[in-house]
């Protein structure tokens, strides 16, 4: 081996260690550098797996959401509709009553009404308050002092309110002294009937039960 | 053997060059690798934003066309109730007048 070889070698020896030294350095850095990219990656995953489960709540909630409020107008529209055709049989019935006024069943319906109207206030003087059509027709009806008396355990006098009441049919009963009162005007009683046949009247016409509210 | 030792004095100063440079980029790739380790949290942040948006937007949309279908058929119902119930509107109109009249005693 020539002096000039064997310098060579080692200079080569040198430089190549150098090399060998430098990308073992790149190299080590190169993997530090992934693993620490890796690292970052994992722990953001981690810190933000519980905040991207709540967004993902929220998103597939605000379907949810979307679909209750639907289903939801879609009960109120179908109830709407149902109160509506009970609304509209109560007119109906109101008209009826409007015809009923010459008919026999309605003089005897005015006279019972007025009997237990009398009854419940207790007798003494009874006002009966009626329409101006059917102040006539209680005026002309004979025995109710006798039966509230009867039925009620004192002596009892009945007479017409001379002002008529603006309404479809019935009569409001009072005492003489105003103080106690029994309404059975026509849209008062319709309104009772529609509280307690609720369900009856929506089977009737449904045939179902009530769920109007 | 002054030459051969200056040359190998050259060789040295290279090879710290060169291991001098080789630290230099390792410094650089930790450096690339901490600036992107603090980019990765706000970007994942966002792309799961734009992932979660999309989801709620599908989600929505196929909400909405379902709610679409439920109120439509809920009106076709409420329609149909009116139909079916005119023809039992007389017998309830009856219903209600015999209730009226059950107050009087008589219905």
């Amino acid at each position: 081996m020539s002096k000039g070889s064997a310098a060579d070698m080692v200079q080569k020896t040198i430089i190549d260690d150098a090399k060998a030294e430098a990308k073992r350095i790149v190299d080590e850095a190169e993997v530090a550098g992934r693993q620490r990219t890796e690292e970052a990656l994992e722990n953001a995953r981690t810190n933000l797996t519980g905040w991207a489960d709540r967004r993902r709540q929220m998103a597939q909630d605000s379907g949810d959401r979307i679909l209750g409020k639907a289903q939801n107008d879609a009960h109120m529209k179908i109830l709407e509709a149902k109160a509506k055709i009970i609304d509209g049989a109560f007119v109906h019935a109101r008209k009826q009553f409007e015809k009923e006024r010459s008919q026999a069943r309605y003089k005897t319906f005015l006279k019972n009404l007025i009997i237990n109207a009398g009854t419940q206030i207790g007798g003494g003087d009874i006002v009966v308050l009626a329409r101006k059509e059917d102040q006539a027709l209680v005026s002309k009806m004979t025995g109710l002092a006798t039966t509230i008396s009867k039925a009620a355990g004192q002596s009892a006098k009945v007479s017409v309110g001379k002002t008529p009441m603006d309404l479809i049919g019935g009569v409001f009963v009072q005492n003489k002294e105003g103080n106690i009162t029994v309404d059975y005007r026509i849209d008062t009683l319709l309104g009772q009937v529609g509280t307690q046949k609720r369900n009856e009247i929506a089977k009737a016409l449904f045939g179902e039960e009530a769920k109007t509210e | 053997m002054s030459k051969v030792l200056t040359d190998i004095q050259k060789s040295e100063a290279e090879a710290e060059k060169i291991i001098e440079e080789a630290r230099a980029k390792a410094e650089q790739i930790q450096r690339q690798a901490e600036r992107e380790a603090r980019e990765t949290e706000p970007k994942v942040r966002q792309e799961l934003t734009e992932e979660i948006a999309l989801i709620q937007k599908d989600v929505e949309s196929k909400a909405k066309t379902k709610a679409r279908q439920i109120i439509s058929k809920a009106e076709k119902e409420a329609a149909t109730l009116e139909e079916a119930s005119a023809k039992n509107m007389k017998k309830t109109v009856d219903l209600i007048v015999s209730g009226v009249y059950e107050y009087g005693g008589a219905s």
